[in-house]
C-alpha cells in the first residue's frame, strides 16, 4: 500500500528549468522556421492566390513580334492595304504572309523581310490537299499548275484573281 | 532549493510554453509581414487589368483550311523554337473512313501536311491549344505552386518558379503542355498573354487567313466568341473529364476528342 501511493508522486516530479528549456527550444525552432520560410517564399506569393503576383505583370510586359497588323500598316502602306482589302485576300493580315514586322513598324528604315512568293509560301493555303476543301480556298497540284516556278511570276497576291488563269500579265 | 511540479500542473505548463512558442514569433513576423493571411481574395478588383475581362477563345472548324499559318506565327511570336517538336498551338487533320476508321495525323504540329490518295468519307481540320480550362488538372498537381489560372481567364507559367518537373504536362488530357527545349520549363499557350491584356489579338487570331479562330472578350455581350456561344452549335474537348475547358469549336464531329 505504500509503495503504491508514494511511487506515482516521485515520477511526476520534473523540474521546472526543464519546461524553461524545453520551451525555449520550441520558441528558436519556430522563429527560424519562419525565418527560413520568409526568406525562402517570394514576396509577391499569394498577393493574389496561390502564386506569385509578381509573374502576371512579367507575363503582360513580355515583349511581341507580331504587330498589331493592317492598321499598323495602314499607316504608310495604305493603297497596298486597300487594294488587298478588296480583293479575295481580304480577310487576311499583312502578317499571314510578310511575317512578324514589329520590329518594321518601330522603326521602319529596318529592311522588310523578304517575302519571296514562291510555291512554298503560297502553297501553304493554295496546293491541294486531302482535307482542304475547295470552296474554302482554290487549290492547284503545284507541280502540275506552275512547274515549280515563283507564284509571284503571274499572280499578285495583294490583288489575287479569283478565278482560274487568273494571271495579271 | 528544489522546484517540483505535479502531473496536471505539468501539462498546464507545457501547454502554455508551445503556445507561447508558436504563438510569439508567428506574432513577431506576421506584424511584419501578412504571410499567414488568409483572406478572401477579391482578386478581381485588386488588379486593374482583370476587371474588365474575362477572355473567350472559338474555332470554327468549317472555315479551317489546314495551312498552318497559324503554328508558325505562334512560335515566332512566343520564342519556340521552330525547328523542335514542340507546339503551342498545332493543327490536326481528321480522315475519316467510317466510325471506327478515323485516321488523325498532325505533321510538324500542322505544318506539314502531306497529301494522299484516299477517298475519306470526311475529312477536316482541327486545330488546338491549350483550353485554359476553368478547372485546370494542370494548376492542380503543381507541386510549387508555379502555375495558376488568372481571374481573366488564362492560365499561365511561372517561369521562374517552375521546376521542371513536368507534373503538369502529364495532368493535361489534351496535350497541350511541353517542356521548353531552351528554358526546361513547362511551356503552354497563353493566348499571347502579352499582346491580349494589350488590346491585341492573339498572333494565330491575326494570322489566320480564313478567319477561323475567334477571340474576343466575353464581357461584350455582342462580341463575336459571346455571340458564337450564345448562338452556334458548339462543342468543348473532353467535357467529361471536369476541366471546364474554354474553348468553343464550332460544329465539330463527334470523332474529335
Amino acid at each position: 500500500m505504500v509503495y503504491l501511493q508514494e511511487e506515482p508522486e516521485k515520477r511526476s516530479r520534473i523540474p521546472q528549468s526543464a519546461l524553461f528549456r524545453a520551451g525555449f527550444l520550441l520558441f528558436v525552432v519556430v522563429t527560424i522556421f519562419l525565418l527560413i520560410r520568409q526568406a525562402a517564399v517570394p514576396k509577391s506569393f499569394g498577393q493574389y492566390g496561390y502564386y506569385r503576383g509578381d509573374n502576371v505583370e512579367e507575363w503582360v510586359s513580355l515583349p511581341q513580334n507580331f504587330a498589331q497588323g493592317n492598321p499598323d500598316c495602314t499607316t504608310c502602306h495604305q493603297p497596298e492595304v486597300l487594294q488587298t482589302g478588296q480583293s479575295a485576300h481580304s480577310q487576311m493580315d499583312c502578317q499571314s504572309c510578310h511575317g512578324p514586322l514589329l520590329t518594321h513598324v518601330k522603326n521602319p528604315k529596318q529592311p522588310l523581310p523578304k517575302v519571296i512568293g514562291n510555291a512554298e509560301l503560297c502553297g501553304a493555303c493554295h496546293r491541294e490537299l486531302i482535307g482542304r476543301a475547295r470552296d474554302l480556298v482554290p487549290t492547284v497540284k503545284l507541280g502540275q499548275h506552275s512547274g515549280g516556278l515563283d507564284c509571284s511570276r503571274c499572280h499578285d497576291p495583294h490583288k489575287p484573281l479569283p478565278t482560274k488563269g487568273g494571271s495579271n500579265l | 532549493m528544489k522546484f517540483t511540479v505535479s502531473r496536471r500542473g505539468f501539462l498546464v505548463s507545457a501547454a502554455k510554453a508551445v503556445t507561447a512558442g508558436i504563438l510569439a514569433p508567428v506574432a513577431t513576423l506576421t506584424a511584419a509581414q501578412n504571410i499567414l493571411a488568409d483572406e478572401p481574395l477579391q482578386t478581381k478588383e485588386k488588379f486593374s487589368l482583370w476587371a474588365n475581362n474575362d477572355w473567350g477563345f472559338a474555332i470554327d472548324v468549317n472555315k479551317c483550311i489546314g495551312c498552318g499559318l497559324c503554328v508558325k506565327a505562334c512560335k515566332q511570336e512566343n520564342g519556340v523554337p521552330l525547328d523542335q517538336e514542340v507546339y503551342r498551338t498545332w493543327v490536326e487533320r481528321y480522315l475519316k473512313f467510317s466510325e471506327e476508321d478515323v485516321r488523325i495525323d498532325s505533321p510538324r504540329g500542322g505544318l506539314d501536311f502531306k497529301q494522299y490518295d484516299v477517298r475519306p468519307e470526311k475529312q477536316f481540320f482541327v486545330p488546338k491549344l491549350c483550353n485554359q480550362c476553368k478547372n485546370p488538372p494542370c494548376v492542380q498537381v503543381c507541386p510549387v505552386g508555379a502555375t495558376y489560372r488568372t481571374p481573366d481567364g488564362v492560365v499561365l507559367v511561372d517561369r521562374k518558379r517552375c521546376i521542371g518537373c513536368r507534373y503538369c504536362i502529364q495532368s493535361c488530357p489534351y496535350g497541350a503542355r511541353f517542356l521548353h527545349p531552351v528554358l526546361k520549363v513547362a511551356d503552354k499557350c497563353t493566348w499571347c498573354y502579352h499582346r491580349i491584356s494589350k488590346g491585341l489579338q492573339p498572333a494565330c487570331v491575326e494570322v489566320c487567313p480564313k478567319k477561323a479562330r475567334k477571340f474576343s472578350n466575353l464581357r461584350d455581350p455582342n462580341s463575336e466568341v459571346a455571340t458564337i456561344r450564345r448562338k452556334d452549335r458548339i462543342r468543348l474537348l473532353k467535357p467529361d473529364m471536369g476541366t471546364k475547358p474554354n474553348v468553343a469549336y464550332i460544329d465539330l464531329d463527334e470523332v474529335v476528342k
